[in-house]
């Protein structure tokens, strides 16, 4: 014991040291590890929140933007759907306008379809095909009846197929022209059921 | 007293090393002991004390005392030490300390201490010492225990200077002669550097003149050449002798007649200059304690260093206590550091995320406003933006037969009039657009038409349409008349075939 006595100072400073070490250690360690854990959520949910807020400042400068392009009331227009018989009586119409006989059409059932847009995402519309046939004196006729159905049908009509073909004896003012043509119609879509669900 | 006032100043302790501890050096003699301190502040000049002087022995205790840091070495110039040179075998080291010891045990059986050390001239040859029990050395080692002090000896350190002096004593034999005030007149004599005799004779009284003391020198020098015989110096014309004498008396040790190699006089003082010791005597001063103590002043590990057990044993403990200490205080630093690095930074983590929570709570609370504020602008957000989508959607331009047809009736002119028209474009896409066109030549009546004429107006007509049309792929893909080897030829007019017509097909060319 004599031996040691000098020595017990020193000793027990080094063992409080090293006990110091391996204990503070893994608790700091832990510790630190739990407040980096916490940091980093902590940077994600105000990354996050950041993000929203800058989404919400720039929804508003879009909808002051939009405000000025479109209103509501258009936008309720261009998002109306649509009455085929409307559509149906609007060809009949553009028809007789631009002096076809014999018109006869087919507005195939509706197909949805979903087309990806940039500012809102999938937009879900309706695809139909219209089948027509008529006889029309002059071809301009014809051309002024397919332009008018551009313009005339909501959404938008592509043609797809025309054949004019020369079927009379030529005389002037009856109609010697066949049409037949296949359009495409991309629309809104129409009232599914008589209870008004899209 | 043998140190001028100059000499003892601060400036010339400068010539000793600054990088030493200071330490109190004690030549021990068998007439008294010579103190000498070294490093000491305020500088404290040596001193000489009796044995039998109780007072100065209570003075020099009490400087000791003042300075309890400052390390003790008992210098011993005592006629009660041996020394002895021994050859070894070749041992293995585990062996050779048990052989070393046995050996020291035979040398010196009455001896208190003994030690030995390796010569460097030979690995072969050890040099042992043994120091008597009866010595007033052990009375100051007793009385400066708790003090730990080292014991080394003259011969031993002196050895050195002799070859410092001399600097041709490393090759071969040299004896170096001085006085000092603690024992008499001590004789070191050295072959190949290494102490290999030594002889201490009893001083003269101080009233002695020179005469007297060149005849007591000669003498001297005279027994100790029959003595080194045995030694292994037959020729004693190869050793070199140095005496330590003031300047005064070395007009009579200089008549000396030895049958020696040389005779060099010099004094104390010059030899401390010379060898740039710490303590310089007077340039008179016949004694030379100041030079070995000098010379052992700067050296940082002494040749030989003896110690009793006892005090071996205190003087490890203090060491490994010393280190133990130094050990513990840096692993208490380090982990302190250690703990105060990591603290610092979790500190800095727990601060840098209430910070960041602080900054969260502001964007929460803002965000909040700011979503109270534009929820009536942004409710209607969605419908503004489809129905602007919707919009851009429905005014896309699609594909019409129009342009293609207005270059065709510029490409037809009077020359031909159409009887059917076929336009397709299924994809949508401006290249899939394809014409298909039945066309008649506008002056020909069928019945008087020739075959080869009509044909080569409808190649002509086809040729006019295709340059016209750079943009599409014009071919006749109907002739007017059979023209492949699978089709008839006949002359009878076919049933309902009151044209003759040909059929073009115009394709959008891929760019």
């Amino acid at each position: 014991m004599n031996r040691i006595a000098p020595h017990i100072f020193w000793l027990g400073l080094l063992v409080c040291a090293v006990l110091l070490m391996a204990i503070s250690t893994p608790i700091l360690q832990y510790a630190s590890e739990k407040a980096n854990a916490d940091l980093i959520k902590v940077r994600a949910e105000s990354s996050k929140t950041s993000a929203t807020l800058y989404q919400l400042q720039d929804d508003i400068a879009a909808v002051q933007k939009l405000s000025s392009e479109i209103s509501s009331a258009e936008a309720d227009q261009w998002l109306a759907p649509v009455d085929r018989l409307r559509v149906a009586s609007l060809m009949e119409q553009q028809a007789n306008e631009t002096r076809l006989s014999h018109f006869t059409y087919t507005v195939a059932p509706e197909q949805r379809t979903s087309i990806e847009t940039p500012g809102a995402g999938p937009q879900q519309l309706a695809l139909s095909s219209i089948t027509l046939s008529a006889d029309a004196a002059l071809d301009t006729d014809i051309y002024h009846f397919i332009d008018g159905l551009h313009a005339a049908l909501p959404g938008r009509v592509r043609l797809q197929q025309m054949v004019i073909e020369k079927n009379g004896n030529g005389t002037p003012g009856s109609p010697n022209l066949k049409l037949t043509a296949t359009l495409e119609w991309l629309s809104n879509g129409a009232i599914k059921d008589l209870a008004g669900a899209p | 007293m043998a140190i001028p006032p100059e000499v003892s100043s601060p400036v010339l302790y400068m010539f000793g090393n600054p990088t030493l501890r200071p330490q109190f050096i004690l030549m021990i003699g068998d007439d008294g002991a010579f103190v000498v301190p070294h490093g000491i502040k305020p500088t404290v000049e040596p001193f000489f004390v009796a044995h039998d002087d109780e007072k100065n022995v209570g003075i020099a205790t009490a400087l000791f005392n003042k300075h309890p840091k400052a390390q003790v070495t008992l210098f011993a110039d005592m006629l009660a030490q041996d020394f002895r040179r021994e050859a070894l075998p070749r041992l293995n080291p585990l062996d050779r300390p048990k052989l070393i010891n046995r050996r020291l045990q035979q040398a010196f059986p009455h001896a208190r201490l003994r030690a030995s050390f390796n010569l460097k001239s030979s690995r072969a040859h050890i040099l042992m010492a043994g120091l008597h029990e009866k010595s007033p050395l052990f009375d100051w080692m007793e009385r400066l225990r708790h003090r730990l002090p080292r014991i080394c000896l003259l011969p031993v350190e002196g050895a050195e200077i002799v070859m410092r002096i001399l600097p041709d004593a490393r090759e071969g034999w040299a004896m170096m002669l001085s006085r000092e005030r603690t024992g008499g007149f001590r004789q070191i004599v050295t072959h190949q550097g290494e102490l290999i005799f030594t002889r201490l004779t009893p001083p003269l009284p101080a009233t002695a003149k020179a005469p007297e003391i060149a005849e007591a020198v000669q003498r001297d020098i005279t027994a100790s050449l029959g003595y080194l015989a045995r030694l292994g110096l037959a020729d004693t014309s190869k050793l070199r002798v140095t005496l330590l004498a003031p300047d005064d008396m070395q007009d009579e040790l200089g008549e000396m007649r030895l049958p020696v190699h040389s005779l060099t006089l010099l004094s104390p003082h010059k030899v401390a200059k010379h060898l740039r010791l710490p303590f310089v005597p007077y340039g008179n001063d016949a004694f030379a304690d100041l030079v070995f103590a000098g010379h052992l002043a700067l050296k940082r590990c002494p040749r030989l260093s003896l110690m009793t057990p006892a005090i071996r044993e205190a003087y490890w403990h203090s060491q490994i206590k010393k280190i133990g200490q130094h050990v513990a205080a840096l692993v208490l630093i380090i982990a302190l550091g250690s703990v105060g690095f990591k603290g610092s930074d979790l500190m800095l983590t727990l601060l840098a995320t209430h910070k960041e929570t602080a900054q969260l709570d502001g964007l929460h609370k803002k965000l909040a406003e700011t979503q109270a504020e534009a929820a009536p602008l942004t409710e209607p957000l969605g419908k503004l933006r489809q129905a602007y989508e919707r919009q851009r959607l429905f005014a896309e331009p699609t594909p019409t037969p129009w342009p293609a047809l207005t270059i065709l009736n510029h490409a037809l002119g009077d020359d031909a009039r159409l009887t059917k028209l076929t336009w397709q474009n299924d994809s949508g896409k401006p290249n899939a657009e394809v014409l298909q066109i039945e066309a008649r030549l506008a002056n020909l009546a069928p019945a008087d038409s020739e075959r080869e004429s009509v044909m080569g107006e409808f190649q002509r007509l086809t040729q006019n349409v295709a340059s016209m049309m750079p943009d599409y792929a014009v071919t006749l893909s109907r002739a007017p008349f059979p023209a492949t080897p699978q089709e008839p030829v006949t002359n009878e007019t076919q049933k309902g075939a009151t044209l003759i017509t040909a059929e073009l097909t115009i394709r959008k060319k891929t760019p």
